[in-house]
Formats: C-alpha cells, structure tokens, sequence
C-alpha cells in the first residue's frame, strides 16, 4: 500500500509530468519564470492548491451529484487561489506584486481541474492529497529548470543575485534579451520535452499520420 | 551508408526545378546583391573613417583595413571592395560555419546524407545582418536558425519559417542594440537598418534631405542599411532571375508591391510625419526589397495556391508598412511583417482551398 502511494507521488516528476507529458499549465510556465524566484512562489503557491483541492474534492467525491460537479470544484479552487493570494499580500508583498494576476489565475489553470477531475474523483482522500503533491512537485521541477536558464540567460543572475557580470555593468557577459520574453519558455520546455522523450521513449507519441514508405527507396 | 531519399511513386509530374537547381538559381540570384553588399560596406566604412578618423577603435578589422593600406581620404573603388571583404567575408564564414555544424550534426543524428541548403540559409543570414555584428551573434543566431527552424522539422522543404529569417529575428531580438556596435558604426548613426525611419519619425521629412539621400541613391545603394538590403536595384536584378527561372511567385512579390503601395498611400491620406512618407521611399529604404525578393517567396514557408499567394503578398506588403508607421520602437518591420505571413501561409492556404471546395459543390453538388 505504501508502496503504491511513493508511486503516486513520485509518477508525476518525469514520467507522467504535468508539463512535459500532460501539456498543462503551459500558459503559467511562460508567465512566471522569468526570474527564479517567482518560479519557486508560483511553485509552492500551486503545490498548496493541488494538494487541498484533491483532499476536499475527493472528501465529498461521493455525495457530488455528476452535473454540477465542475461547478463544485471550481468553487472550491476559487476559494483556495483566494486563500493563497490573500496569504502571499500579507508575508510577501514583493513577490505577490510580480506574480500580478497569475496567482488568481491558478483557478483557470488546467492542471489543476484536471487533477481534480482526473484523479480527487476517483481516489481516496490520502491518495488525493499526494497525487496532488506529487503533480505540484513535477510542475515545480520544469519551472524551476526554465525560471533558472531564463534567469541565468537572460539576467546573468539566479535568485536576484549576480552571477556573471553583465556588459553594461561592466563585464564580459552579453545578456540575451529573448529570454526575458515569453516566447522563449516555449523553446526551452520543447527542449526539455525533447530530452527527457529521448530519455525516455515510451512518451513518444504515435504519429496522426504516416508519410508513406514506398515512395523512399534505400 | 545513408538512405538516399528519391521519390519513386505518384506524383508522376517530374520538373526541371529539383532541389539542387532551385537552390543554384537562388545562389545566382544573390550574386548581384552580394557584389553590392560588398561594395557599400566597404564605401559606408571609408566614409565613415574619413569624417571620424579619431574614433578608429583598433579592433582587427580596422587593423586589417590599415594593413592594407587603405585610403580612405579618398575612397577608390578597390578601397571599397577590399575594406567590404573585410567585413563581409568573416560574418558570412562563421555563418556558413554555424549552419553547417548544425546541418551536419542533424544528418549523422538521422543517418540522412548533408543537404546543401544550408549554404543558401547562411547566405541570406548574413546579408540580414550590419556589418558591425559580432561573430558571436552571428553564430549564435545562425544556429538558432537551423536548430529550431529546420533541423527539428526535418531539413529542406519542411521548414514552416525560413531558418535565415528566423535566425534574424532572433538576433535583432536578443541584442537589439549590440548590433551597432562598433563605434565606426556608431558615427554612421546606428547601422542597422531601422536607423533612417527611426531619425523620420523624429525630425520628419526634412530629415532625408539632412541626411543627404536623394531616391536615386537609396535604389542604387549607397545609404546605411543591413548589408544586402541596401541595393534595390541588385535586389531587382536577382527578382528578375528568380521569376524568369520560375523559382519565386511573382505573384507573392508584386503582391507585396501592391500592399505596400496601398497601405502606404492610405496613411499618407491620413496624415503627417512619418505617415506621410511616400511609397516609393517604403521600397527602398529598409529591407523591404531583400525580404520580399528572397525570403517571402522561399517555396516551402509561402502559401501554395494562387489566390493564396496573393493574399500573403498583400498581407506581408502592408504589415511592413503598418509596423514601419506605427510601431517606433521597431522602425524596420520586415522581419517581424515576413515571419507573421509565414505562419499565416497555411491558414491562408486552407481558407483558399475551403472555398473553392465550396464552390465547386455548389456549381455541381
């Protein structure tokens, strides 16, 4: 049994990651990793809803007429982002400031639902409340990876401390303004879903379609 | 050994355009605007010694350029050509050098023999770029090119953007203002291209004349710009090759014409300044020329039906007008304008077809 449960937890980190398997939570891996601070925040932040979500859907999971359910859950991530948010004005204004509106978009984070729906509405509330974790820690892992070369790329500097001097401060290290812009988490989580697809072959997905074979000769 | 990839069934229609044709064509096309290339970096660069000899900053091109004994009091014309190779030849070495590792890495990755069409990107590349530009960001971007907009999508005619073009924007992005560089450069007032609409958007039509461009001069060629973009008249002649050969659409390029002309006159009606800027001064200034020539019509990133193409031209002329007017911060909005039409070819592509579908079912459906 607790075998199983480690499984559910750890499942999420590579070969079921939310990100790089899954595909969800895009939008918030471009938005916050431009530092990686806010990365970690933004981690921690939906590690927080994952977790209670998955316990409090799968607690009434039972008495949940199928209907209304989306309904039910929203409501109860709403809650939680709001809780979060409110938490995250009081200790780390700073921050909070940074992350601007993308911690009340937790709500409409796919993963998230996705968890909730997925899983919570299935699985007991322990087994829940660690999927949830786990998935939380998977997502984690790919910002943090992205906050740390756009940070370092992009900065020349990891936690808002600098690491490699910039040229206008002086120094030999050009910084690359592209990875301060979005677009540039889309090359970098493709990147990483290409390693980790050759790592691992079985993520590979079947082609839509085959380019037909007969026309290539050897 | 590696496979060797020939089509052996249907489609049975065989052209006299392959692959290999279609990319020597492409190659000659470009052997006026290089020439040109050459030929006004080098004069732009004695010019600029001769009226800021003081701010020579002894890096190894202005020490190659003096070891050659170079006059620039007044510049000859094999002053001109020599302190153009100077500058001219590394950027394109290290580009040809970066997109091959990169060609090579991904035919030994996939056991597939080396395509040359690499040669053609890292020319158009390095035409893209100011003569000021560092070799690191050349090769950096140039790589980028190949890597993201070709290798992972296959090689030659699967690209969906033109690896060059995207290896441009990626520069022009990433270093936006380490491109003028060199502090030779920098008396010429920002060599990068944009340099003329940004100084029109803040004196106005006056600032041409100050500048002391007449139109004549702009299509020949002698004014700053990016190194291959600065000649519409080389441009013109390449044009003229590729239609004849039947290698580029005409009916993209003078679709881009049209768009051009037509959203620049509709924002002179509307008003001054940099609004006011006829089209005739659109087409040569800026690399609106080299980009509708030789990047818009690469075959596989435009659309592929007729009407289709059309329509990209249209879209593609105007945007660069569009950005160009609006947009100040990004004067030159040819690579922006070129990517947006590229990823739009296929939807363009589809709508087209869509409708013909829709008209045919109802002519005999």
């Amino acid at each position: 049994m607790t075998a199983k449960l480690w499984q559910t937890v750890k499942v999420p980190w590579i070969d079921d990651n939310p990100i790089t398997l899954q595909i969800l939570g895009i939008c918030s891996a471009l938005a916050v990793t431009t530092s990686l601070d806010t990365a970690l925040v933004m981690t921690a932040a939906v590690t927080c809803v994952l977790a209670i979500s998955g316990a409090s859907v799968s607690l009434i999971r039972n008495f949940l007429p199928r209907s209304i359910r989306i309904i039910v859950q929203i409501t109860i991530i709403a809650s939680l982002v709001i809780v979060v948010d409110q938490v995250l004005k009081a200790y780390a204004f700073e921050i909070s400031k940074r992350l601007s509106v993308f911690v009340g978009l937790i709500v409409t984070n796919c993963l998230v639902l996705g968890r909730a729906e997925g899983f919570a509405m299935r699985n007991g509330v322990l087994a829940s409340t660690l999927d949830g974790i786990g998935n939380g820690i998977g997502y984690g892992l790919i910002l943090i990876l992205v906050g740390v070369v756009r940070e370092f790329f992009g900065k020349g500097s990891l936690l808002g401390k600098q690491i490699l001097i910039t040229t206008s401060q002086g120094g030999a290290f050009e910084p690359l303004h592209l990875m301060l812009l979005p677009p540039s988490a889309f090359f970098i989580i493709g990147v990483i879903i290409w390693v980790i697809r050759t790592k691992k072959p079985k993520q590979v997905e079947q082609p839509e379609f085959q380019v037909r074979s007969e026309g290539m000769q050897q | 050994m590696s496979i060797i990839r020939l089509t052996t069934g249907a489609p049975h229609i065989r052209s006299v355009n392959d692959l290999s044709r279609i990319q020597a064509v492409q190659a000659i096309a470009l052997v006026p605007v290089v020439i040109a290339a050459v030929l006004n970096t080098g004069y732009q660069y004695l010019l600029a010694l001769n009226t800021a000899a003081d701010e020579i900053h002894w890096d190894w091109s202005d020490r190659a350029v003096y070891f050659l004994g170079l006059d620039y009091q007044n510049p000859s014309f094999f002053g001109a050509l020599t302190a153009g190779l100077v500058h001219v030849i590394p950027i394109m070495a290290v580009a040809v050098l970066s997109a091959g590792l990169c060609e090579r890495a991904f035919s030994i990755q996939r056991n597939l023999p080396m395509q040359k069409g690499f040669l053609l990107s890292a020319l158009i590349f390095s035409l893209f770029m100011p003569p000021a530009a560092s070799l690191v960001h050349v090769a950096f971007g140039m790589a980028f090119g190949m890597v993201f907009g070709k290798g992972v999508f296959g090689g030659d005619g699967k690209t969906f953007l033109n690896p060059a073009l995207l290896g441009v924007a990626v520069v022009q992005i990433s270093f936006p203002t380490a491109l003028s560089g060199h502090p030779v450069w920098e008396t010429l007032g920002g060599y990068n291209g944009s340099h003329i609409f940004a100084v029109y958007h803040l004196e106005g039509g006056g600032a041409l004349t100050a500048l002391d461009m007449d139109w004549w001069s702009a299509f020949i060629g002698t004014t700053q710009g990016l190194m291959g973009t600065t000649s519409t008249l080389a441009i013109a002649i390449g044009a003229a090759l590729l239609v004849w050969k039947g290698i580029a659409s005409w009916r993209l390029i003078i679709g881009q014409l049209f768009g051009l002309i037509f959203i620049a006159l509709l924002c002179n009606m509307w008003g001054g300044g940099i609004l006011g800027l006829p089209w005739y001064w659109h087409l040569v200034l800026g690399s609106f020329a080299f980009g509708a020539v030789f990047v818009a019509t690469d075959p596989a990133s435009s659309a592929c039906t007729d009407v289709g193409r059309w329509a990209q031209g249209v879209l593609m002329g105007g945007l660069v007008v569009l950005i160009r007017v609006v947009n100040d911060s990004h004067p030159d909005g040819v690579v922006a304008a070129l990517l947006m039409g590229s990823v739009l070819a296929p939807l363009i592509d589809h709508i087209v077809v869509w409708f013909n579908v829709r008209q045919r079912a109802k002519r005999y459906g």
